[in-house]
């Protein structure tokens, strides 16, 4: 990442897995996707951690599903 | 020549993929909406056009940041899958339709628009997600894709859009084959995917 130009806090975000603080610093979902894709997640895990909320809690909230 | 008979306005989120992947057309949550495609496939079953017009947009799957087109063009006979990078789905590469491509790239920059010409233009699900419900998945009916950049800014404005459509229709007109078209465009409506306003509806 270093050699690619990246800043230490940029580094951290990408450890952190920190899909929120990197979208704010203007990533695209589909690139920050592209990232998480690598470790297995899934959209809708890093949209559940981009609102503070587990998988299950985010699920509950969609239409159809249970609480939703 | 040619005509364009109807037109398919749909939503290409990748977990209506994931859900037809998992076989998921039954499944309670997921079934009205599958059934919502069964008449818009009988509908395409009935007419058997020769070609589907698809504008969509890409996710970084085939165009990146370094060049990024606002209007792009598939005219080779043979579109691939992109990998998303979960691996490609099952399916065959989707058949072009490499004469009447060219024909849509000379009507359109005659028509003063000027896309980008791909003669290599792998799709993602902006095409791929739906496609399956409207069409067996052998894919006999040619696609014309038509990528638009709504994703970085500067995005065309949705009056150059209404023209696109024009333009296209006069592109299909002014064809010298009597081919029938079906255009199907394919997005979201509501679609908040940044930050803590994830999943949205608005």
């Amino acid at each position: 990442m270093r050699r690619r130009g990246l800043s230490d806090d940029e580094i951290a975000m990408v450890l952190r897995r920190d899909w929120a603080a990197m979208t704010k610093e203007g990533g695209s979902i589909y690139l920050v996707l592209k990232i998480a894709g690598t470790i297995g997640q899934t959209l809708l895990e890093m949209g559940a951690q981009m609102r503070g909320e587990t998988l299950e809690q985010f699920m509950a909230t969609r239409p159809g599903h249970k609480g939703g | 020549m040619g005509r364009i008979i109807g037109g398919i306005g749909t939503s290409h989120a990748p977990s209506i993929a994931n859900a037809y992947d998992k076989k998921l057309q039954q499944d309670p949550l997921w079934a009205p909406l599958f059934e919502g495609y069964v008449p818009v496939r009988r509908w395409l079953d009935a007419e058997r056009p020769d070609v589907l017009i698809i504008v969509y947009n890409d996710h970084m799957n085939r165009f990146f940041f370094d060049a990024y087109p606002t209007f792009a063009l598939g005219v080779g006979e043979i579109h691939p899958q992109a990998d998303e990078g979960w691996g490609k789905r099952d399916f065959p590469d989707l058949p072009g339709d490499s004469h009447l491509g060219w024909h849509i790239a000379r009507s359109l920059v005659a028509d003063e628009f000027d896309p980008t010409i791909c003669q290599e233009m792998a799709v993602d699900h902006g095409t791929l997600s739906v496609l399956p419900m409207l069409s067996d998945t052998s894919w006999p009916t040619p696609v014309i894709p038509i990528a638009v950049n709504v994703i970085q800014h500067p995005l065309p404005t949705a009056r150059r859009l209404y023209k696109l459509g024009l333009a296209l229709e006069r592109a299909v007109e002014s064809y010298e084959q009597d081919i029938r078209a079906v255009v199907i465009g394919t997005g979201g409506l509501s679609h908040q995917l940044h930050g803590e306003r994830f999943g949205l509806v608005n």
